[in-house]
């Protein structure tokens, strides 16, 4: 049914979304130019942690996250990395048991509090399941959690509208050419410095922390965990 | 901070490209004997495959004293080859260690993703996938949603759940804009104004937003903030027929449902709402009576036995979906030539309570005659394998409620009557019924004690 639809004209847009700002939501679309741009700067940042062809990652997220986490899923395909799928909400964790305990798999990105707490008491409990897990891209309520139970537990945030990854050895990084983030009174703004199809200036993001250095392309966060 | 929000980004296209009323006229409205012919070759093709790359297809087809060379037809397949269902697969996983159950048919690392089945009655069976533009089951709506008339630059709403892999990808096949929207349970009136702000053309209901949207009734004007929609989806739990006609005729929304096509994809009804469209170049749909295994004729009532036809990566052969179906093919008034099915129930549906056999729809028709009870939402609780009384859980809408003990003598009076069996009705609140459930998509009607 693909052949049909290459006919087709392309949608305008890449899609439009939306994220909190502080009791409010901030609208925005999303071009093609800069998803390609968010794709290339997730498979670098990607294939700096080791993944590669043949590598099963379990994804845990939610679809309407699109925007975040479609340049990250984009980026794995490209890499030869087979993505598995389970819901982000408590009552799916058993789907993420199911994944862990029959395939080997060697990340997991986007791991929710939610998802540990349904499996801590369950038999085989989450922290067996993560043993051997080689890198956790967790959420905020998921990071300290799961730190004790497996050594690579890495920070995965919306930061406003950009993206947060944590990368070992390096730190949480924002992609540098898209976006300079800034500090008020502890909370991190985003402003894009590059085109996109909306522009952001000094957006609130809700979370804390504060820019460590700007180097390499990358902007390295200290973040502050626990705010969402 | 400056933002820029253009909502109307797009038009939708226009022009003789767009408006024929079949994505792929060519095979949907193909002449059967077309069908065939291509049916015939693929499975051809597919048995030496899967006998040569599946584990669990050479066992349990040398098991039945067949080989590939053995089928040289349609009509030798569906007479020699052995059908098989889930507990097969688990038994064979069980048995051997092999977490596909041995039914995958190429390397792991040749696989793109990985998603799984709802896991209902069970732990979720892997569904292995192999893709390149957009994910299997996605990508077998796109006739589907050109029939509900989506067409290149329309705004989607992107459906919550993951589970099944993502749609982006399948909706920038279309041309679709996707709105990303947290548009989980909860959220109800965060999407119908998004709904009626970004003009969608298309979302995807589940029962939990239905019973939010039904509400803020009191609030908004349904049928106005609804009325970009060219048309809603509803799978999952099935909706009752109070609920539907509300959405359909209150509201104003055409509602179309779809169902699993005995695992294999989905099957969705079209324009005329009659009968669940099998896209019979992806998938070979066989209907047999329960006892005697033998083929049913055409609308005829038996169990949905399915064989993909367009995996190759862990394809279904002769899998018996466990679907009470009718199925037929004779030609839709729209000029679809593929088959069109009516889902009957699960085979597991029918209970023999007080020495009589009652199946979950007759219980669900007799409850939506009752105002308070009308969204349909219950459980039957199964006790013992044999039951000599109907025992109930009903979801009633508290604010729409008022004397629970009368309700549930009123509850039990009509079903007795209306099933000739003992009755016990207990009556909880509609959401703390929902929130036994599983899943969003997925409510058992039939539940352990």
């Amino acid at each position: 049914m693909t052949a049909a639809a290459v006919s087709l004209p392309r949608a305008p847009l890449f899609g439009i979304a939306s994220c909190p700002v502080g009791p409010n939501t901030l609208e925005f679309e999303i071009g093609w130019d800069e998803f390609e741009r968010d794709v290339d700067w997730a498979e670098s940042l990607l294939r700096s942690t080791g993944l590669g062809p043949g590598d099963l990652v379990l994804i845990t997220i939610s679809q309407w996250e699109g925007p975040w986490t479609t340049p990250v899923v984009h980026a794995l395909r490209r890499m030869g990395v087979t993505y598995l799928t389970a819901e982000v909400w408590s009552f799916d964790a058993k789907r993420t048991s199911m994944f862990l305990q029959r395939l080997p798999v060697k990340a997991i990105f986007g791991l929710a509090g939610d998802t540990i707490s349904a499996l801590e008491s369950e038999d085989p409990p989450i922290a067996d399941l993560l043993r051997d897990v080689e890198i956790v891209w967790a959420r905020a309520d998921a990071l300290d959690r799961a730190s004790g139970m497996t050594p690579n537990v890495l920070p995965f945030r919306h930061l406003g509208p950009a993206l947060a990854l944590g990368v070992p050895g390096r730190g949480v990084l924002v992609n540098a050419a898209e976006w300079s983030v800034d500090t008020d009174g502890g909370e991190l703004f985003v402003t894009n410095v590059r085109e996109r199809a909306t522009r952001f200036d000094r957006v609130p993001t809700g979370v804390r922390g504060s820019v460590q250095t700007v180097a390499d392309g990358a902007i390295v966060l200290d973040l502050q965990e626990g705010h969402e | 901070m400056t933002t820029h929000i253009s909502v109307d980004v797009a038009s939708p296209s226009s022009g003789r490209e767009v408006d024929r009323r079949f994505l792929e006229p060519e095979i949907e409205t193909a002449p059967r004997e077309v069908i065939q012919e291509l049916q015939e070759k693929r499975i051809l093709e597919l048995v030496p495959y899967a006998w040569e790359r599946s584990a669990f297809y050479r066992e349990l087809w040398s098991g039945a004293g067949v080989t590939p060379d053995d089928i040289r037809s349609l009509d030798d397949f569906i007479t020699k080859i052995p059908t098989f269902c889930k507990d097969d697969i688990k038994a064979y996983r069980d048995r051997t260690g092999d977490p596909f159950g041995g039914l995958l048919c190429v390397p792991v690392s040749e696989l793109t993703s990985i998603t799984s089945t709802s896991g209902t009655t069970g732990m979720p069976e892997l569904i292995p996938e192999i893709w390149t533009v957009a994910p299997p089951l996605p990508t077998h709506y796109a006739r589907n949603l050109w029939e509900i008339g989506l067409r290149p630059g329309d705004k989607v709403l992107m459906p919550p759940g993951s589970f099944r892999n993502y749609f982006d990808d399948f909706l920038h096949m279309l041309g679709l804009i996707p709105v990303y929207l947290d548009g989980w349970i909860g959220q109800g009136e965060q999407v119908l104004r998004a709904i009626e702000r970004y003009d969608i053309a298309f979302v995807q209901l589940f029962l939990p937003l239905v019973l939010e949207f039904e509400k803020l009734e009191v609030q908004y004007d349904m049928r106005s903030m609804l009325s970009s929609l060219k048309g809603a989806a509803f799978a999952g739990m099935p909706l009752g027929k109070t609920l539907t006609e509300k959405v359909r005729d209150e509201w104003g929304v055409n509602l179309y449902t779809y169902t699993s096509a005995g695992d294999t994809g989905t099957a969705w009804e079209g324009r005329e709402h009659d009968g669940y469209t099998l896209w019979e170049d992806t998938v070979l749909a066989e209907t047999l009576d329960t006892v005697t295994g033998a083929p049913v004729g055409d609308r005829e009532a038996g169990e949905l036995v399915a064989t993909d036809l367009d995996n190759w990566a862990a394809p279904y052969i002769r899998f018996r979906s466990g679907d009470m179906v009718r199925i037929t093919r004779e030609p839709a008034p729209s000029g679809n030539t593929h088959a069109r099915m009516w889902v009957l129930g699960r085979s597991g549906d029918e209970m023999i309570i007080g020495g009589k056999p009652i199946m979950v729809a007759e219980i669900w028709q007799l409850l939506e005659s009752l105002p308070e009870l009308g969204d349909g939402i219950f459980q039957v609780v199964r006790y013992s394998d044999a039951m000599d009384r109907l025992r109930l859980r009903a979801g009633y809408p508290p604010e729409r409620t008022g004397d629970l003990d009368e309700l549930a003598q009123r509850a039990a009076r009509v079903l007795e009557s209306g099933l000739g069996v003992a009755v016990d009705v207990e009556l909880r609140p509609i959401d703390d019924l929902l929130a036994t459930a599983s899943s969003v998509a997925k409510f058992s009607r039939v539940v352990k004690a």
